[in-house]
């Protein structure tokens, strides 16, 4: 099987920093927001993962979702209020 | 398969920038006798606030809140703005507001999940490079602090010192800042400026939110 990795930009809507990763197309969204939420020390179920207007899901992979090289998405905290 | 793979993080420094000048500055109308006391003490000292809110993202959530109180639903939304620093402390300014649909009740409120391209697109739609530096939610008719669940999305999501909470209350006509602290949370003054101005046309866009209760 050969991989195709790829990388792209992560902001952290919260404090503007961005990482850059390397990935794998047949990585899923949920471990791209895991990787982004652990580094920062964030929990991953509390933020959302955008790419412009669109909403990544969880469970599918970055080809599925259109995740491209170069891309900058952008975590987004999905707060509750009481 | 290999895991995603962290190369490094460029991290954005606050910019070196004097606060709003004090001509611009004023107190919210709905202040308290204690958090005027405190507003006052600021500007007296010839201390920076920690916090200024422009007077437009201060008029959105007004507005956002009062529209909903009638049903007594809670509204919330992100505040954009900057961090900077002068003189070696640190300040925010918030200067612009966005929301989208929402999920409500009296006491509970989420971003409605399918309306979040609206909220996305939003951002986009600022017009300039935003931080979240915090969140507002209203409280209608219960005061203004921060309950359990508020606390628990503040420490989770809004933990930088800079990150602040801003709760209103319609009914009563409260407002109220308040950023985490050893103790759990302290109220924190802040100041409406008339010196920061949205980056983008201005246009009412509470009008076609929806709340939704549930």
């Amino acid at each position: 099987m050969v991989l195709l990795t790829f990388r792209l930009k992560v902001k952290n809507a919260e404090t503007g920093a961005t990482v850059e990763m390397e990935l794998d197309g047949d990585n899923s969204v949920d471990e791209m927001i895991e990787s982004a939420a652990t580094f920062w020390n964030k929990d991953m179920g509390a933020y959302v993962l955008r790419k412009g207007k669109k909403v990544l899901r969880g469970g599918s992979t970055l080809k599925d979702a259109g995740v491209m090289a170069e891309d900058v998405l952008e975590l987004i905290p999905d707060p509750e209020g009481g | 398969m290999p895991r995603p793979k962290i190369l490094g993080e460029t991290k954005r420094m606050p910019e070196e920038r004097a606060p709003p000048p004090e001509g611009s500055l004023g107190p919210h109308d709905w202040l308290s006798r204690d958090s005027r006391t405190a507003y006052d003490e600021v500007l007296s000292s010839g201390r920076h606030f920690d916090l200024y809110i422009s007077r437009h993202a201060e008029g959105m959530m007004r507005s956002h809140a009062t529209k909903e109180a009638p049903r007594r639903l809670e509204v919330m939304g992100f505040m954009l703005g900057d961090v900077r620093s002068w003189q070696g402390s640190v300040y925010t300014t918030v200067r612009d507001v966005v929301t989208t649909d929402l999920k409500s009740t009296p006491s509970k409120v989420r971003f409605d999940r399918e309306a979040l391209p609206k909220l996305f697109g939003d951002l986009d739609g600022s017009g300039f490079d935003y931080i979240i530096v915090g969140w507002y939610h209203s409280h209608p008719g219960h005061t203004c602090f921060l309950s359990r669940t508020d606390l628990e999305t503040q420490r989770t999501m809004f933990d930088q010192p800079y990150h602040t909470a801003l709760v209103i209350d319609p009914l009563n006509e409260d407002v109220k800042t308040f950023k985490l602290s050893n103790q759990g949370y302290d109220e924190v003054p802040f100041s409406l400026t008339d010196a920061l101005a949205p980056a983008r046309p201005v246009r009412k866009r509470t009008r076609r939110l929806r709340v939704r209760e549930v």
